[in-house]
C-alpha cells in the first residue's frame, strides 16, 4: 500500500515542513520518514527554510511567569503520572479517548518514578494521541461540512442534482456517487462519496461541459482517506446557461487542459 | 570567521545535549532550552495568533510537548533548532485551524486576524508579511516571485493546507507543491546564516 505513494513523498515534504498537509498526508510522510533515511536529509533542508521564517517575527518577550507555568505544568504532569491518573490537558479530546490514553500510560509507566525510556514511551503515546486528535478534527470538519450542506439544501432557489458513477466499481467496492447544489448566485457545492484512492501522480478533476466538445475545468481535488470530498466552486455568470453536463475525471496530478477519457462520475446540472 | 563558526557549532551541540538531557527528564535542561527558545516561540505564537493570552497558552504547550517528545529528536536527522521550531509552528497552526473550525464566517474576524489581513478586499500577501514578519525573513519573502510568496504566506501564516491553497488560488495542486518547494529552497539559500534568538 505504502509503495503507491513513493513517488509523491518528495513532493509532500515542503508541505510537511510548513505544516501545510492534511492529517492523512502528514501521517503518510511521517511513516515514510521512519522508513526511508533518504527523505530525512531532504526534510532537513526544507525545515531549515521554514525555521528561517519561524525566526522572522518581531521579537516579543514572554511574560516572566511563563517559565514558572511551564515548570509547574511539567511537575503536575509527572506527579499525575506517578500516582496513576491522567489529567486531561486538552479539552477538545473526547473523554473516551482520554480513558484509552490513560490506560495505555498506566500500562507502560506503572506507579513510581519515570525513567528515560518511559519518557520516550510517553512521547510515543503522545503521538498516538495526536493521531486521535487529527481523526477527531477530521470528523468535526466533516460534520460541519454536512451541516453546511444541509443548510444550503434548504435555501430558496438552490437546485440539486445527482452525479452517478460512470464506470463499474471493483467488486465489493461501493459505487461512487455525489450531489451538486447550485445556488442562483453561481455558487456550486459538490459533495462526493466512495471515491477510489488514486495512484501517485493522479488526481480528480471537475469538468463542466458546453455541448459535447468543449469542457471547462472547475476544480482539481483529492478525496480524504474515506473517499469523500466537498468542493466549493463558483460558476462564472456567463457559463450559467441551462442544463449542463458535469463530470469528474481522473487526470494527471497537476490537472489537465482537456479532459481525459477516464470519467468516474457524471450528472446534469441546471 | 573561524571563531564565529565554532560558536555556532558549539551552540548546536549544546542544544543537542540539552535535548538529550530533557529526554531523560532533566528539568534544568528544559529550563535552559526555554531560556534559548522562549522568545522565538512566543514571538511566532503572538505574531500568528495576535492574542497575548493564547500565545502564552500555546507557548506553554510547546514546551510541554518538548518535555514529552525530546526523545523523538534525533541529531543525526537534523538540527534541534529546526526540529523544535517546526514543532512549535505545528502547535500554533493547530490553534489557527481550531479557530477556523469554530469561526467559519469572515464577519467574525477582527482586523488583527491574519486571515482577515489576507482576505480583506485589496489586501495582499505583502501586507500580511508587513503585519507579522520582520527583518531579513520578511525581505527574503518579499524577494520571492509573487506566486511562491502567496503560497508560502497562505501556508505559513494562515495555516492553509496545500489543497486549500490550490482551491483558493484556483491553481492545480501540483503547481502549489512546486511553488512551496521552490519558495522554501530560495528562503533557505537567502537565510542560511543562523539567526540570533536574542536579536
Amino acid at each position: 500500500m505504502a509503495e503507491r505513494y513513493e513517488g509523491s513523498i518528495e513532493e509532500l515534504l515542503p508541505g510537511y515542513a510548513l505544516n501545510a498537509l492534511s492529517p492523512d498526508e502528514q501521517t503518510l510522510v511521517e511513516r515514510a520518514l521512519e522508513r526511508e533515511p533518504r527523505y530525512q536529509s531532504m526534510r532537513g533542508e526544507y525545515l531549515e527554510g521554514a525555521a528561517a521564517l519561524g525566526a522572522g517575527h518581531e521579537v516579543r518577550v514572554p511574560p516572566p511567569e511563563l517559565l514558572g507555568r511551564v515548570l509547574n505544568a511539567i511537575r503536575a504532569e509527572d506527579e499525575t503520572l506517578a500516582v496513576g491518573s491522567v489529567v486531561p490537558f486538552r479539552q477538545s479530546i473526547p473523554m473516551a479517548m482520554w480513558g484509552v490514553a490513560a490506560a495505555l500510560v498506566l500500562a507502560v509507566v506503572g506507579v513510581g518514578t519515570m525513567t528515560g525510556l518511559e519518557y520516550q514511551r510517553v512521547g510515543e503515546l503522545e503521538d498516538e494521541m495526536d493521531a486521535l486528535v487529527a481523526d477527531n478534527g477530521r470528523y468535526e470538519e466533516r460534520l460541519q461540512q454536512q451541516a453546511e450542506l444541509a443548510m444550503l439544501a434548504v435555501q430558496p432557489g438552490v437546485q440539486q442534482a445527482a452525479l452517478v458513477a460512470v464506470a463499474d466499481p471493483e467488486p465489493a467496492r461501493p459505487m461512487a456517487d455525489g450531489v451538486i447544489m447550485s445556488k442562483p448566485d453561481g455558487r456550486q457545492v459538490l459533495w462526493l462519496m466512495h471515491l477510489e484512492d488514486l495512484p501517485a501522480g493522479y488526481t480528480y478533476q471537475v469538468w463542466l461541459w458546453e455541448g459535447t466538445d468543449a469542457a471547462y475545468s472547475m476544480a482539481v481535488f483529492m478525496p480524504d482517506a474515506d473517499g469523500q470530498a466537498m468542493i466549493d466552486m463558483w460558476m462564472p455568470e456567463h457559463d450559467a446557461r441551462g442544463e449542463m453536463l458535469m463530470t469528474i475525471n481522473v487526470e494527471p496530478e497537476s490537472g489537465s487542459v482537456v479532459p481525459s477519457a477516464n470519467r468516474v462520475l457524471a450528472g446534469w446540472i441546471n | 570567521m573561524c571563531s564565529a563558526r565554532s560558536a555556532v557549532d558549539l551552540s548546536l551541540e549544546e542544544d543537542t545535549t540539552l535535548a538529550m538531557l530533557v529526554a531523560r527528564g532533566d528539568a534544568a535542561a528544559l529550563e535552559e532550552l526555554y531560556n534559548r527558545y522562549s522568545r522565538p516561540v512566543f514571538s511566532m505564537a503572538f505574531s500568528l495568533l495576535r492574542d497575548q493570552s493564547t500565545a502564552e497558552d500555546v507557548s506553554q504547550e510547546v514546551f510541554l510537548a518538548l518535555w514529552r517528545r525530546a526523545g523523538r529528536f534525533d541529531p543525526e536527522r537534523g538540527v534541534f533548532r529546526h526540529w523544535f521550531l517546526h514543532l512549535a509552528h505545528n502547535r500554533i497552526i493547530d490553534e489557527i485551524r481550531k479557530r477556523k473550525r469554530v469561526s467559519l464566517h469572515s464577519a467574525d474576524k477582527t482586523p488583527e486576524d491574519v486571515e482577515y489581513l489576507l482576505e480583506a478586499p485589496g489586501n495582499t500577501a505583502d501586507q500580511a508579511i508587513t503585519a507579522v514578519m520582520f527583518g531579513s525573513a520578511a525581505e527574503a519573502l518579499r524577494g520571492l516571485p509573487e506566486a511562491q510568496r502567496t503560497a508560502l504566506v497562505m501556508a505559513y501564516l494562515q495555516g492553509a493546507t496545500q489543497q486549500e491553497i490550490a482551491d483558493r488560488t484556483g491553481v492545480p495542486l501540483g503547481t502549489v507543491k512546486t511553488r512551496l518547494r521552490l519558495g522554501l529552497i530560495k528562503l533557505r539559500q537567502e537565510l542560511s546564516q543562523p539567526v540570533d534568538e536574542e536579536a
